[in-house]
């Protein structure tokens, strides 16, 4: 740690300054006769402190404040460097419970407070549907038809523009005779001018371009897929993709890292929407038709001026106009708006946020532990330097500038810890990531560290010097003088206080302990006791293998002849004991609208009866069953026991 | 501490500037100079603490009053030596006219004090 040339010249100047005063003085008392020795000592003695002259001398040259710092960060990392063991244990202490919060911090970051990749956030809101039947607990969001959006997008007086986007769905993406799972998202035409992205490489739709139904066969890949899939070459623009039962040509590649409005999840491919009934599951392929086909969510763009609220009341006007219209399908439904930023956390938002919350939280509670914990060996060692200190007191330091010298030693702990924490956390996002189910982790978000967290690190590492050092530094720094010089050997008596302290700070640890160890005990007893839970039927030797044959067109007939097929092969292998087909899963919620109380007549769609169907083994059921299963049906096979 | 400097007083607060600018006005001279010279022409009456009065030299050449020099003394031995400026001179004459207001004001609040306490 060296001071700037200039002020380095300048300290040696008023060394050799002062130097020469004493030189001179020495020599005059020579001359009137002292020996050389007695016109030292008193030469000595009469100019006083040399280190306290220099340095009230040198307090007039400004940057006296800078100066200091250099020389405190430098006896600071002195002081480390002489306790290593002491440095070793605190910076491992504090490292861990740093880097915790750098984990989940950089998958928050991610998630909520990464900005969309977009043009203008703010401008951006979320149009949804909601059931507002007083029936219903709370209110639950839905898609819009794509009747109902052109509506809106046709009548509304507040968005500059409206964008429909669907949730994604699986297809598969042909290479010869294999496929590979890939999602694929249907958007309106104006989707991407609406969120003001630019591709990455090639162009996005071509807005207003809204063809005939099937006849605008193109399509926009993730970043993801084009490197995956196409090696990033540029010449990926213009090529045929088979997906489903339809071929598309390539135009553009999304930007890295977009996932669409959706913060977490993103599709691999964006369909245009007049492409629906290619791709789309047999049951929706009418969606583009049919009015009570919910299938896209809203976003537009606010025209400037307006408000959200503004925006809303206009909006359900038009619901409430088109409930009339249309009393079938809309009857009970109106248009809620919600901001971009919390629609792209996905059905799950608040259970997403309290949960994150959550996790901030312990790791707070951790760090704040781990403060403590360094907090106490800092006081332990206070005990050992007090000696040290009552020398610099008395040597003329000021009680400020001791408590300032003892907290930048204790933020450059925070710092080094700092440090080990970025690598820490580094690890630790890479164990978070690699928890993503590896059939889908390519479609989620994929948290970095980026500057932000840098900054946030780097920051909560100062904040930690600053806590676990500030009670230290004040105890130590009022060490009684003379009391302590005095001391031969050091007792403990008169250091009541410092006890009292430190054990408030244990008190304070064994607390905080205590309350994450009960929170981590209850997690893992609730997380053990589902994985034990008696769910009232064998659960070993049973093997699961989903299938939706509608998603690629099969109609009913077709469907039930592969199902058929599928159970008397499968039936027949070896070691297989029973089969059967289930449309769903116990434990497994499948909200079905279609039962109806015998002598209760439904007068409107929102009378509906919500209520979760599961039917165990298909094998007596109608055809009408059959092809009601619009998702997946569940292959359940037992096997050798 | 010798019995000799024992009835030496401690320099009024601000008072340190104006002797050493008046040092300063009979020509250039280096830290222990200025010390000796006051101490001499106050009979040995001002002690003009290091920890004073360098601060002070420092703090007077920032403001321009005065410029420093390194040179030889006459006994060959290098020194740095401080001079006068023209601001110097003004700030010094500054100075005198400021201390002859306050020491006439403080001898008058004396005499007062004792004629009243006559009466």
């Amino acid at each position: 740690m060296k001071l700037p040339l200039w002020r380095r010249r300048q300290q040696q100047d008023l060394d050799a300054e002062l130097q020469s005063h004493l030189q001179m003085a020495i020599e005059d008392r020579i001359e009137r006769g002292e020996t050389l020795e007695q016109a030292e000592t008193r030469a000595l003695s009469e100019f006083g402190n040399q280190s306290l002259v220099k340095d009230v001398t040198r307090q007039t040259w400004g940057w006296t404040g800078f100066d200091d710092w250099l020389q405190d960060v430098h006896y600071g990392l002195r002081m480390l460097r002489k306790n290593l063991g002491f440095t070793v244990a605190a910076v491992l202490t504090l490292a861990l419970a740093i880097g915790a919060n750098t984990a989940v911090f950089t998958v928050l970051n991610t998630i909520f407070l990464h900005s969309l990749p977009v043009h203008d956030q703010s401008h951006l809101v979320a149009v949804k549907m909601t059931s507002a039947s007083k029936s219903e607990r709370s209110e639950r969001f839905l898609p819009i038809s794509y009747l109902n959006l052109k509506d809106l997008q046709g009548q509304n007086r507040v968005f500059s523009g409206l964008a429909g986007y669907s949730p994604p769905f699986s297809l598969p993406l042909w290479q010869g005779r294999s496929s590979q799972r890939v999602f694929a998202e249907v958007v309106t035409g104006n989707y991407f001018e609406v969120l003001g992205t630019s591709p990455a490489f090639g162009s996005f739709f071509a807005s207003g371009e809204e063809r005939a139904p099937g006849a605008n066969p193109v399509a926009v890949i993730s970043y993801g897929l084009w490197q995956r899939r196409f090696g990033g070459t540029p010449d990926v623009i213009g090529r045929e993709i088979r997906l489903s039962q339809a071929t598309f040509v390539i135009v553009g590649v999304a930007p890295q890292g977009f996932l669409g409005v959706d913060a977490i999840f993103g599709p691999d491919v964006w369909l245009p929407s007049n492409m629906t009934e290619q791709v789309l599951a047999t049951a929706m392929r009418d969606a583009l038709t049919d009015r009570g086909k919910p299938l896209f969510f809203g976003v537009g763009r606010l025209q400037t001026g307006i408000s959200s609220a503004q925006a809303e009341s206009d909006l359900k006007t038009i619901a409430t106009s088109l409930a009339r219209e249309y009393p079938g399908p809309n009857a009970g439904h109106s248009i809620v708006l919600q901001s971009a930023s919390m629609a792209a956390l996905g059905p799950y938002g608040a259970g997403i946020l309290f949960g994150s919350a959550l996790l901030m939280t312990l790791v707070g509670l951790v760090l704040l532990i781990a403060c403590s914990n360094v907090a106490n060996l800092l006081m332990a060692r206070a005990e050992a330097r007090r000696h040290e200190i009552a020398v610099r007191i008395s040597m003329g330091a000021i009680r400020l500038r001791l408590i300032r010298q003892l907290l930048t030693e204790s933020m450059l702990l925070g710092m080094a810890s700092g440090i080990f924490a970025l690598l820490l956390g580094y690890a630790g996002v890479s164990l978070l990531s690699s928890f993503r189910p590896a059939e889908y982790a390519q479609n989620l978000a994929s948290p970095k560290l980026d500057a932000q967290v840098f900054v946030f690190t780097l920051l909560l590492s100062l904040l930690t010097g600053v806590i676990f050092g500030i009670v230290p530094a004040l105890e130590s720094s009022r060490a009684p003088v003379l009391e302590v010089l005095k001391e031969a050997s050091r007792s403990l008596a008169g250091s009541r206080r410092r006890v009292s302290i430190a054990n408030v700070l244990l008190v304070g640890q064994v607390a905080l302990s205590l309350a994450a160890l009960i929170m981590a005990a209850l997690f893992l007893r609730s997380v053990q006791r589902q994985s034990t839970a008696d769910p009232g039927f064998q659960t070993h030797n049973l093997a699961l293998f989903p299938l939706n044959p509608g998603q690629v067109g099969y109609d009913r007939a077709r469907s039930e002849n592969l199902y058929r097929r599928v159970e008397t092969d499968v039936a027949a292998l070896p070691g297989i004991d029973s089969v059967s087909w289930a449309s769903n899963l116990p434990l497994w919620e499948r909200v079905a609208a279609d039962v109806v109380i015998e002598g209760r007549a439904q007068q409107r769609k929102s009378d509906t009866v919500g209520s979760v169907v599961n039917t165990i083994d298909l094998n007596g059921c109608t055809t009408q069953e059959w092809s009601d299963a619009t998702r997946y049906l569940f292959l359940v096979c037992s096997y050798g026991i | 501490m010798p019995p000799a400097y024992q009835n030496r007083i401690e320099l009024l607060q601000g008072t340190l500037d104006l002797l050493v600018l008046q040092t300063l006005q009979w020509g250039p001279q280096h830290g222990y100079g200025i010390a000796q010279c006051i101490r001499g022409g106050s009979g040995d009456t001002l002690q003009v603490e290091t920890g004073s009065l360098y601060p002070a030299l420092h703090r007077l050449e920032r403001q321009g009053w005065i410029v420093s020099e390194w040179k030889l003394t006459d006994k060959k031995q290098r020194a740095k030596f401080y001079r006068l400026t023209r601001a110097g001179k003004t700030q010094l004459l500054r100075e005198r006219s400021r201390w002859e207001q306050l020491s006439d004001a403080i001898a008058a609040i004396l005499n007062a004090v004792r004629t009243e306490g006559e009466v």
